[in-house]
């Protein structure tokens, strides 16, 4: 695109202690504080509801596990549903989901097809959820060597303490983000996902979420890749039906030393729907994870990306393709945190709009004082279709160390008028044209991800998506 | 159907300021004419007007394309009907595969013709067979269109493309510049290659030198938006010898 950038370099440190409150707050421990139950604001319909059912549904459940929910929906009714007061939202307004007053689905709708969300190619471990209700006849699993797949409510069933305990909402800080604390608090099912130490297994694990109407959906994951691992996972939200739905997902990802984990989040809810979601990995020495964030569905969606490098030599990848259109918003937040010397990560992010949608993005970079020699890249590019839509995008860089190298560059464009004139001068027409210049800006996303017949899917399914797009038919 | 472009008093320009200041210039089938100039004289405007580039505006007279009204029709419909324009800088367009983009190019000519889309295995067969005659090697297929290909390549992607889309008129803007002599001997081979009883070539330049291998039926001297002077082949060489100052002074007089 023929679109101007900045990029700039910045090395020495924004004064350090500036904004502290938050940059603790994304710090990953420590951050729950059950004693806090008390305080529920009583008329929240949240709190409400969660205090009226949380014995029912969560009575028979590991003591740990039940004081993990209370904390939850303490944070939760001490942070209060996100306003566009607080700085973290200011851009997207979720007022919406509030008002729609969706409540917890009791139990899972009726699904037309065993077929809904599979991707060719991801056949051997499929767990699927409706309504966040693990469905065992629409999933499979085979055995693979190395792995476990299970239905988390099952595996907390099954071993009450061990790997779950270990890991769940230690990744994660329920504390400083009022949706995951209401997931915490309030989550029915979801995956637990391992790669046992030392083994690799080439085809991802898929997990498919679809919402049959007009429920809140709160699906847990966690996925825990052992020292030395490989892996991968996908996870595709899909709504069947047009009636609205809330999915506030979470997703923790423990990268343990040595491991290398690709996270694949495909997102195409109906465009009634609203969808929250925070993907939080925590890397260890020498660990490698790469995040490919895929937008497309809902009307409000907002995902957080966060990655923390906790051991050195550790890279993280985020990548993110979001797509708008009619009244669509799209906002990712993401938050890289170098805490430790040594350490990579880039971003690239890349926003196609159409009509009157909006995009957000807003990338956090932490480098704390101790995480010399830090190299951070973030690449943030918009591509408007329309005059009505807009992209609001910020970065923030907040370094404490004085020996890293942080760059960042936003552009925002329209298609390249000279390449469209190029094609069209060969006999292209103006729509086709317009589709192979947007397709070529999400191939460079879409080119990330490492796994061929996921690659190859999603690059299709991109391709067929953007033909419905008004500017580009 | 013996004349192929007729151009009558063709004035345009960009950005209110006129460049074209009265072409007239008929092309029939079989033949390939020059047009030569200095430098601003308006060759390259009249060939982007020819393939309908939005920034340029017409504002006098008419182009007729084998009967019907060129200037009716959108870049794309001129292109369908057989108009082809070998840019003088083409552009680099990363994440489009050549072989793909040269695909979709093929198949709108079919589909506008009202045939069927080409059988894959038939198409690339055809890109290698025109891949050779410009001397193409298999790894450029793979590329994006244009991207990191050096200017000789560029020059020698317009041709190839040119030949695989096999236009009744052809219009090469300074396909000549930056060429080194074998690059221009290749690229002239592959025009060559495709003049035919049917077809028709403007070939814009500001130096003799890419006629001596592309040689030209007719050649006409633009200066200041006007062709000024008329001639055969013979009139390259004389301006190369004698420069463009004595036509300009002879336009002048």
């Amino acid at each position: 695109m023929s679109v101007s950038s900045s990029t700039r370099r910045r090395k020495p440190a924004v004064a350090p202690g500036k904004d502290d409150r938050r940059a603790r707050g994304v710090a990953p421990r420590g951050a729950a504080d059950p004693s806090r139950d008390g305080k529920h604001a009583k008329d929240d319909p949240f709190v409400t509801a969660f205090d009226r059912t949380a014995e029912a549904l969560f009575g028979a459940e590991p003591e740990w596990l039940r004081a993990a929910r209370r904390a939850g929906i303490g944070h939760f009714s001490e942070l209060g549903f996100p306003t566009p007061k607080h700085e973290d939202w200011r851009f997207t307004n979720v007022a919406p989901i509030r008002d729609a007053g969706l409540a917890p689905a009791v139990s899972a709708g009726q699904v037309a097809g065993a077929g809904v969300g599979r991707i060719p190619g991801l056949e051997s471990n499929v767990l699927v959820f409706v309504d966040g209700f693990f469905a065992p006849a629409l999933s499979r699993s085979g055995a693979s060597e190395g792995l476990r797949v299970e239905a988390l409510s099952a595996a907390v069933a099954a071993e009450g303490d061990g790997i779950v305990r270990e890991h769940l909402g230690k990744v994660v800080a329920p504390g400083t983000h009022p949706l995951v604390a209401l997931n915490t608090a309030s989550w029915r099912d979801g995956a637990l996902v391992v790669f046992a130490a030392g083994q690799t297994v080439k085809e991802p694990v898929h997990l498919v979420f679809l919402s049959t109407g007009r429920f809140a959906v709160a699906p847990r994951v966690l996925i825990v890749c052992e020292r030395g691992s490989e892996g991968s996972v996908v996870e595709s939200f899909h709504g069947t039906g047009d009636t609205p739905c809330w999915v506030n997902a979470v997703t923790e990802v423990a990268v343990g030393d040595g491991a290398r984990m690709e996270h694949t989040k495909f997102q195409c809810e109906n465009m009634a729907s609203f969808h929250t979601a925070t993907v939080q990995s925590r890397l260890g020495r020498d660990a490698y994870f790469t995040s490919h964030s895929i937008a497309l569905g809902g009307l409000i969606a907002r995902n957080d990306i966060n990655t923390v490098l906790a051991g050195q030599n550790s890279t993280s990848d985020l990548n993110g393709l979001y797509i708008c259109r009619g009244a669509q918003l799209c906002d990712h937040h993401t938050i890289v945190d170098h805490a430790v010397a040594n350490c990579a990560s880039h971003e690239f992010y890349h926003g196609i709009l159409d009509e009157r949608s909006r995009g957000v993005f807003n990338g956090k970079i932490f480098v704390r004082k101790d995480a010399q020699k830090t190299d951070a890249k973030q690449t943030n590019r918009g591509l408007l279709l329309s005059a009505d839509a807009r992209i609001d995008t910020k970065p923030q860089l907040e370094i404490f160390a004085d020996d890293v190298k942080c760059t960042h560059g936003a552009t925002v464009g329209r298609l390249d008028r000279e390449a469209l004139y190029y094609l069209e001068a060969r006999g292209v027409n103006p729509a086709e044209a317009g589709r192979m210049l947007t397709h070529a800006f999400a191939g460079e996303i879409i080119g990330r991800v490492a796994f061929a017949p996921l690659r190859e899917y999603i690059d299709r399914f991109i391709f067929d998506y953007l033909e419905g797009l008004p500017a580009l038919r | 159907m013996d004349t192929l472009l007729e151009i009558k008093g063709l004035r345009a320009g960009v950005e209110g300021r006129e460049i074209l200041k009265g072409i007239d210039l008929v092309i029939r089938a079989g033949e390939t004419h020059a047009i030569m100039g200095p430098n601003g004289s308006g060759k390259s405007t009249l060939s982007q007007v020819l393939m309908g580039r939005h920034d340029y505006e017409v504002t006098g007279g008419s182009v007729t394309y084998l009967g019907k009204d060129l200037l009716e029709l959108e870049t794309h419909e001129r292109a369908l009907e057989g108009i082809f324009l070998a840019f003088q800088y083409p552009i680099e367009i990363p994440g489009v595969n050549n072989v793909y983009f040269l695909k979709a190019a093929y198949n709108a000519l079919r589909k506008h013709r009202g045939e069927p889309e080409i059988d894959a295995m038939d198409f690339l067969a055809m890109v290698k067979e025109k891949a050779r005659l410009l001397e193409f090697e298999d790894d450029f297929l793979r590329r994006s269109v244009n991207e990191g290909f050096s200017g000789g390549e560029k020059k020698r992607n317009e041709i190839f493309q040119m030949a695989m889309l096999d236009p009744r008129l052809a219009v090469l803007d300074e396909t000549d510049s930056g060429l080194d002599i074998d690059a221009l001997k290749i690229v002239a081979h592959g025009v060559n290659s495709l003049r035919r009883k049917d077809n028709g070539f403007l070939v814009i330049t500001h130096y003799q030198r890419l006629l001596n291998y592309i040689v030209p039926d007719f050649v006409h001297v633009l200066v200041d938006g006007r062709i000024v002077r008329s001639g055969g082949k013979e009139l390259a060489l004389e301006l190369e010898e004698r420069g463009y100052e004595c036509v300009e002074q002879h336009a002048a007089a």
